[in-house]
């Protein structure tokens, strides 16, 4: 039964994310979008632009999920350093 | 432990030029390429390097653990703060400051200061690590 769930969840997936498209497009494409409002920006790195302006929000997270792997890491880690006392 | 005396008088003399050109990537991220997380690393590395080489033991009492820490929960609540701080002008990750002129290192708002706090915080970050690890493989 678990096996023919997975199979059903693969084939869903596979149907909804092979026809998704991510070459350039001419008119929609966020690639043309960050070419032709990279004055709005104001920097001249335009990678930089996009990582901490357009997309702040995933920066500013990923940041966050930083902090929790070395917590992560700490809580795990220093568990052992004092079982070995 | 320690290493031999050409590798501690190496150290010395390379990681003050580490700790300046990641500031300059910090402050420069936004117009040349680079930006926060890998100045972090390249602060982290120029006292990892001293780390390796002066000792564990020695280097603890220099650079504490405790200290790392602060500065990283800091400029983790310095990220949060400045990031919410858009919702009085817009939105939340709202790029409030006054962008200026195209080029220069005063320019693109509030990307600057982003650099430079997740510099630090990715820099203290990987020093807490190192010291966890480092005190998980010696075991003391």
């Amino acid at each position: 039964m678990k096996r023919v769930i997975a199979l059903i969840i693969v084939l869903f997936l596979a149907y909804m994310l092979l026809p998704l498209e991510y070459s350039r497009s001419e008119d929609m494409g966020s690639y043309e979008h960050y070419i032709d409002n990279w004055e709005e920006i104001g920097t001249s790195n335009l990678v930089m632009g996009i990582l901490a302006d357009w997309r702040l929000y995933d920066s500013a997270i990923e940041a966050m999920i930083f902090f929790t792997g070395i917590l992560g890491a700490y809580l795990i880690l220093e568990e052992k350093n004092h079982e070995d006392e | 432990m320690r290493m031999s005396n050409v590798v501690m008088t190496t150290t010395k003399m390379v990681s003050p030029f580490l700790v300046t050109y990641s500031i300059y990537i910090m402050i420069y991220g936004h117009i040349s390429p680079g930006g926060g997380f890998q100045a972090g690393v390249i602060l982290a590395v120029s006292v990892i390097l001293l780390l390796t080489a002066h000792g564990y033991e020695e280097m603890e009492k220099k650079f504490t653990e405790s200290q790392f820490k602060i500065i990283e929960s800091i400029m983790g609540i310095a990220i949060l703060i400045l990031v919410s701080i858009g919702i009085l002008f817009g939105g939340m990750f709202y790029n409030y400051i006054n962008r200026g002129t195209f080029g220069l290192p005063f320019s693109g708002g509030i990307i600057p200061l982003f650099n430079i706090f997740v510099g630090f915080k990715v820099g203290a970050g990987f020093m807490v690590v190192y010291y966890i690890l480092t005190r998980w493989s010696e075991g003391d």
